[in-house]
């Protein structure tokens, strides 16, 4: 599904090589974690796969289902379906959640949305979210705490229905509870989409848990330098990524 | 008294003792003269200007705290659509011998092609005994905003879009009919 090879980014207009090398193959319906200490370019990864604007990919090929996506634009790759649920979602002032949704559906389809289907959808969504019906309404991300972001990301997850799942640190700032929640509508959804593949980035094996890869990287100075399977996630948090 | 009223034109408004008005000013393509005087006390004023510009507008807004313990907040939005000028002048007045007053604005103007704006936030606070506040932007829509829009699919096209109603309508009631007609020609505005 994914095809990365030897990828090297650096920000714009800067020499700097934030990723140096990296190649990673993702199968369809496989489920890979990307470990690494700070600042060693596992956003960047993510960012990079979804074109986002402050990076530039100087050597290297992102192939994503036989498409070199490189040069599309950013909704072009969103189109083809790959989903990037970050960190931290930006807040869109003025926009609905609902508008948004919207929007972005009927992009991605092509068709006008069913309204009775797409509310329908949406509160079963927001039910298995345990989240409030009325946030659809509120607008996007906007006055949401760290959690009902995240848990914004799932929603639209869901609704959208990606073939590739990019989770930039998505146990970051959830508690116990709302990581289970997320982790359970993941899994859902894995379940009910099984060609889908996921690439988790994270620094804590708790969510690897929850949502268990096939495969664990271990990323430094901005390339993969180990892989294995769960065990590896366990045993770096036990010793360390220097080890 | 809370009233909330939709206004396409020009103004002159007196809120008087204990009254709460709501104003949202919908505008196309014409300059602004708004004056709002503070009458009583405990008057307060929420006025929200959303204005799309394709030619040399400006935007005066005046509002005058003449009795203590009265409230203003001004919101003044617009998107610049050509290579024009746009120009908010915003001046919120509180003299010497009143006080306990809240006098608050926030501006801002997104330029979508190589307009020029101005935003001239004025606060004219006389006395000392005053909260007060402004904040003033002029550039592009957010590049964050447009990347997470589109990260879901939608074209930067339809992101702008989105961007636009979301800045210009806010929580503007957009079945009133001035409204409607400021909602069609936004559709213009971004299709043409």
């Amino acid at each position: 599904m994914l095809s990365i090879k030897n990828l090297v980014v650096s920000l714009k207009n800067e020499d700097k090589k934030i990723l140096d090398g990296l190649s990673l193959e993702v199968g369809n319906g496989e489920v890979h974690a990307i470990m690494g200490p700070n600042g060693t370019g596992k956003s960047t990864l993510s960012k990079a796969i979804m074109g986002h604007f402050l990076f530039e990919v100087n050597d290297g090929e992102i192939v994503f289902n036989g498409v070199k996506i490189n040069d599309l634009s950013v909704d072009e790759r969103a189109k083809l379906g790959i989903f990037l649920a970050m960190q931290d979602p930006t807040v869109v002032d003025g926009v609905t959640n609902s508008e948004f949704l919207k929007s972005a559906y009927e992009e991605q389809t092509g068709k006008h949305i069913d309204y009775f289907k797409f509310i329908n959808d949406v509160n079963k969504s927001l039910d298995d979210l345990k989240f409030s019906r009325d946030m659809i309404h509120r607008h996007v991300n906007a006055g949401f705490s760290g959690g009902e972001k995240k848990k914004n990301e799932v929603l639209q997850i869901k609704m959208l229905k990606p073939k590739l799942i990019i989770l930039d640190e998505i146990d970051s700032g959830l508690d116990v509870d709302s990581l289970k929640t997320v982790a359970e509508n993941i899994n859902e959804y894995k379940k009910e989409n099984p060609d889908t593949s996921i690439l988790i980035i994270t620094h804590y094996p708790r969510i690897l848990e929850m949502i268990k890869p096939d495969y664990v990287h271990i990323m430094k100075d901005g390339k993969i330098v180990k892989t294995g399977d769960m065990s590896l996630a366990i045993e770096t948090e036990q010793v360390g990524y220097n080890e | 008294m809370n009233k909330i009223i939709y206004i396409n034109n020009d103004c002159v408004f007196d809120i008087n003792k204990d009254e709460t008005l709501e104003i949202y000013h919908y505008v196309v393509d014409k300059s602004v003269n708004i004056k709002i005087n503070l009458n009583g006390e405990n008057a307060k004023v929420i006025y929200r200007l959303s204005i799309i510009s394709n030619n040399d507008n400006v935007c005066k807004v005046d509002v005058n705290h003449v009795t203590s313990n009265t409230e203003s907040k001004i919101i003044c939005h617009g998107v610049n659509t050509g290579n024009k000028k746009l120009e908010f002048n915003v001046t919120g007045l509180v003299s010497k011998d009143i006080s306990k007053c809240v006098c608050k604005e926030e501006n801002q103007i997104i330029n979508l092609k190589g307009g020029e704006s101005v935003i001239k936030p004025n606060l004219l606070i006389r006395n000392y005994d005053t909260f007060s506040n402004h904040a003033a932007y002029i550039g592009e829509f957010s590049k964050d905003k447009l990347f997470y829009l589109k990260s879901r699919g939608i074209s930067d096209a339809n992101a702008t879009k989105l961007l636009m109603e979301g800045l210009l309508l806010g929580d503007g009631d957009r079945e009133n009919v001035i409204v409607k007609e400021f909602v069609d020609n936004l559709k213009e505005a971004y299709n043409g």
